[in-house]
């Protein structure tokens, strides 16, 4: 057989079982796509057909009759066919509309907030490779607001931070409360240094959902608003809640599941993406939980460095206006303004606190971090915390 | 760019049309391998291409034109001088300037070594061992000296520049300049590639997510039985890891009508040591042997100084994954398990074999014996630090066997079974294998999608990570 009927005929077999994989697994992998791309998958067209659809419904018809046969073998019971999904425990509504006035206070530069430059962008799925991203302008969904609309988003939102509510200073916990860790895979690395020391130093017992690639953009790939509502929801011994994420977001980004992309920075998407963080930190008011937001630091690629510290904008002007307690990670590590540096950036530590990709940290970096967090807790011991419910809790808001 | 992408995907069929199609020269297939995989260097950084570039014409100098100036013994010691540089700048001096610097605060001596930020250029490990082997084989005239063209396409043959195999110049280079070359078995290059994301998106991102990496980022906080299971699941899970990247690449190179050699072969069948190394990583260890082993002396200089030698090969090769403490000891700990084999072999001699009504009791008790010091090594392989290996070795300590079949009975029910099960396993893969050639071809794409799409379906979410690309 010569070179090209071999190539010929392989091409038919990878091109065939790709097919056919895309046409069982086009949600999970329209997702992924969206996570990666930043766009809408190729395929989408092809929704409108019924024998696209039929795919899903294969799918989700395997997935049902694993899901059966694995809670059969478990003894546990099935659910009747008729019983409708358990309704999801009614999560505190975020402000419905946001209006822009009521916005706050937002350090933002210009050419930040825009989406006008070529460079390919950095993924942080993976410690060890770094994978090219197709520029964010790629999008050619013709409801994109335009660069004008992206530059008008950097323009400050919201009231000065003078007016907004007054600011913790410190998270407190007490004996038996735990500590919640939301986020990226910078809180996986950071996470269990934190939970090591206040179990060694408190006795706290802690929960860590934190998961790499997720972040608050694709919450069809994972909710985390969602999942920080069910948890404190199904655990209320949580007085805490650490949120560390933000490098897997700065990217164009649909406004519901399968809707239409919103492009990075403009007006909508900041709207969106502030109502997602404010819906965390409502979660956990309403359950009265303090909440710590760990911003990301600056990052060597420059592209990824300057959207992420757009994305602190919002983190901190959201955080401090709910009144709980932020942290920059750039105060942390000591960076200068925009600089990066694999070390302490004023140079007062000769230890390297970056890992090689130039987004996460090494041991000494995720320990740095999760003592700046441990820094912020206050642990106040059982007596005392009973003793000081009743003041404590009528200054909660 | 990562070589599970749909980019890659795509780019990498148009480029076999263009590779396979329009002409009959491997010279000209030659010029489009390097132009694609600098590009692909390029895209990681441009740096590193360049430092690729720098490396390919110093190794073209030093093995081509070198020998008119200098005798093969300062040869060698120039090349081995610029490989341990260049080691130490990219890859050690921040594990090194902190260890000296906490060294010399022990003793109360506060003293600031400056810093170094430079990025390890992607490959370095592996093109570097390739640059060895021609070098030494070319000085032997084991093999001719190959045009600058080739040399440079044998340092940076994509398919095995980002994590291995290490190939050997006198096996790739004579693949290079075949002027016959043609795509080889595509059909088990298919299956290979096929195989590679079972391993790589179900067995290997599933144990590494559920049970191996909360683990071992934070031992204290999980119960003795998890952490001894999170040992068991990462002996599992690098394996599967690193034994799916090289059916990745395997089935690349098979695509662009080159083989590469094979790195594993069921390590874990192995009934010591030796027998391990001989199955783990074989491209590794055999480079040791060849090019650290035997010129420290290897068996030549009496029974002691062959086991310092072992003992420094097997640190060195530690110390080749990477720049941590951990990564020492793992090696050490191999070395003195394949010392202490040789010394067993000295007290009882091999030919005092048990009886063959033994040796199936005495083989698998060995097995056994053998996974669980690998297991055991592993510890420190993959832990953070040697506090945390310290930390899951206590756990592990304070096991209880009631313990254990109160709350894991079935989590180590199924390591037991993938164990017993293992060489079965090994033999059905490799039969596929054999008869993936056979395959109409017409099914086979059905056949692939329905398997993949079961192992999509139970696998994680997010793209898994090639462990043996960050070493």
């Amino acid at each position: 057989m010569d070179n090209v009927k071999k190539l010929l005929l392989s091409c038919y077999v990878i091109f065939a079982c790709g097919a056919l994989l895309i046409w069982m697994h086009q949600n999970s992998l329209a997702t992924f796509w969206q996570q990666n791309y930043h766009q809408p998958p190729p395929w989408q067209a092809l929704h409108q057909h019924a024998f696209w659809q039929a795919g899903t419904r294969v799918h989700s018809a395997t997935a049902k009759a694993v899901a059966s046969f694995v809670l059969e073998m478990r003894g546990q019971p099935l659910a009747p066919a008729s019983d409708p999904v358990p309704a999801p425990t009614p999560t505190p509504t975020p402000t419905p509309t946001i209006e822009i006035d009521l916005a706050a206070g937002l350090n933002l530069d210009t050419d930040k907030g825009t989406d006008t430059d070529t460079d390919t962008d950095t993924d942080t799925d993976t410690d060890t490779a770094m994978t090219l991203e197709p520029s964010a302008n790629s999008c050619q969904c013709p409801v994109c607001p335009s660069p004008e609309d992206a530059l008008a988003a950097a323009e400050p939102l919201e009231e000065p931070l003078s007016a907004a509510a007054e600011f913790k200073q410190q998270a407190e916990i007490s004996t038996g409360q735990r500590v919640f860790f939301a986020g990226d895979s910078m809180m996986q690395g950071v996470a269990p240094h934190l939970s090591a020391r206040l179990r060694r130093e408190y006795g706290l017992s802690s929960l860590d959902l934190s998961r790499h690639s997720t972040g608050l953009a694709y919450p069809s790939a994972f909710n985390w608003p969602e999942t920080i509502a069910q948890t404190l929801n199904d655990n209320a011994d949580i007085k805490l809640l650490a949120v560390f994420l933000g490098p897997n977001d700065p990217w164009n980004m649909p406004s519901s599941p399968g809707g239409k992309f919103l492009r990075y920075a403009s007006p909508a998407w900041e709207k969106l993406y502030r109502s997602r963080i404010r819906e965390i930190i409502h979660s956990a008011q309403s359950r009265n939980v303090d909440v710590i937001w760990v911003s990301p630091p600056n990052m060597r690629p420059d592209n990824l460095s300057d959207r992420v510290r757009y994305l602190n904008g919002l983190y901190e002007s959201e955080v401090l206006q709910a009144g709980e307690v932020f942290l920059s990670s750039n105060q942390v590590f000591q960076y200068p303004e925009a600089t990066y540096s694999d070390y302490m950036g004023d140079g007062s530590l000769k230890q390297k606190m970056r890992s090689g990709d130039g987004i996460h940290f090494t041991i000494a970096g995720q320990r740095t971090l999760a003592d700046a967090v441990f820094n912020l807790i206050t642990f106040i011991p059982q007596q005392q915390a009973e003793h000081d419910t009743q003041p404590a809790s009528s200054d909660r808001h | 760019m990562n070589f599970l992408s749909f980019e890659f995907v795509a780019i990498f069929v148009t480029f076999l049309f263009l590779y396979w199609l329009p002409f009959n020269s491997s010279a000209l297939r030659n010029h489009l391998l390097i132009a694609a995989s600098y590009a692909l260097v390029a895209l990681f950084n441009l740096q590193f291409a360049l430092i690729l570039l720098g490396y390919s014409l110093f190794i073209y100098l030093l093995a081509n034109h070198g020998d008119r100036f200098l005798r093969p013994k300062y040869l060698y010691l120039l090349l081995a001088t610029t490989i341990i540089g260049l080691f130490v700048v990219f890859k050690y001096y921040a594990f090194f300037q902190e260890s000296i610097q906490d060294a010399l605060a022990a003793t109360g001596l506060q003293i600031d070594l400056p810093t170094l930020s430079l990025l390890l250029p992607i490959g370095l490990s592996y093109y570097s061992f390739h640059s060895v082997s021609y070098v030494v084989s070319v000085q032997r005239r084991e093999l001719p000296k190959a045009s600058f063209s080739d040399l440079m396409l044998y340092l940076c043959f994509f398919p095995s520049i980002i994590a291995g195999p290490i190939n050997r110049a006198r096996h790739f280079l004579p693949q290079i300049q075949d002027s016959q070359r043609s795509l080889l078995e595509p059909r088990r290059a298919i299956f290979l590639l096929s195989l590679a994301l079972l391993k790589l998106f179900l067995f290997s991102a599933w144990l590494a997510d559920n049970m191996v990496d909360p683990v071992f980022s934070d031992p204290s906080g999980h119960s003795p039985g998890q952490n001894l299971l999170a040992v068991y699941a990462y002996a599992w899970t690098i394996y599967f890891n690193f034994s799916g990247y090289t059916d990745l690449v395997t089935g690349v190179a098979l695509f662009l009508g080159f083989r590469l050699p094979q790195n594993f072969n069921a390590p874990y069948l192995a009934v010591n040591l030796k027998e391990f190394w001989s199955r783990w990583h074989i491209t590794l260890s055999s480079f040791i042997r060849d090019y650290v082993y035997i010129p420290l002396g290897g068996g030549r200089k009496g029974w002691l100084r062959t086991q310092m030698n072992v003992l420094l090969a097997m640190m060195i090769s530690g110390l080749w994954h990477g720049a941590a403490t951990t990564f020492v000891i793992w090696g050490a700990l191999h070395g003195l398990g394949v010392i202490a084999l040789n010394l067993l072999h000295n007290i009882y001699p091999k030919h005092n074999t048990p009886p063959t009504s033994l040796s199936f009791i005495y083989r698998h008790l060995s097995r056994v014996l053998c996974f669980h010091f690998v297991c055991f090594a592993w510890i420190f392989f993959r832990s953070d630090s040697l506090d945390h290996a310290v930390l899951m070795l206590q756990s592990i300590g304070s096991v209880q066997l009631q313990g254990l079949l109160e709350h894991y009975a079935y989590e180590f029910l199924a390591v037991a079974v993938l164990f017993v099960l293992y060489p079965v396993l090994t033999r059905w893969t490799e039969r596929l294998e054999s008869y993936s050639e056979q395959m109409p071809w017409a099914y086979y794409p059905v056949a692939l999608a329905l398997i993949l799409s079961l192992a999509f379906s139970f696998s994680p979410d997010g793209m898994p990570n090639f462990i043996y690309a960050s070493f």
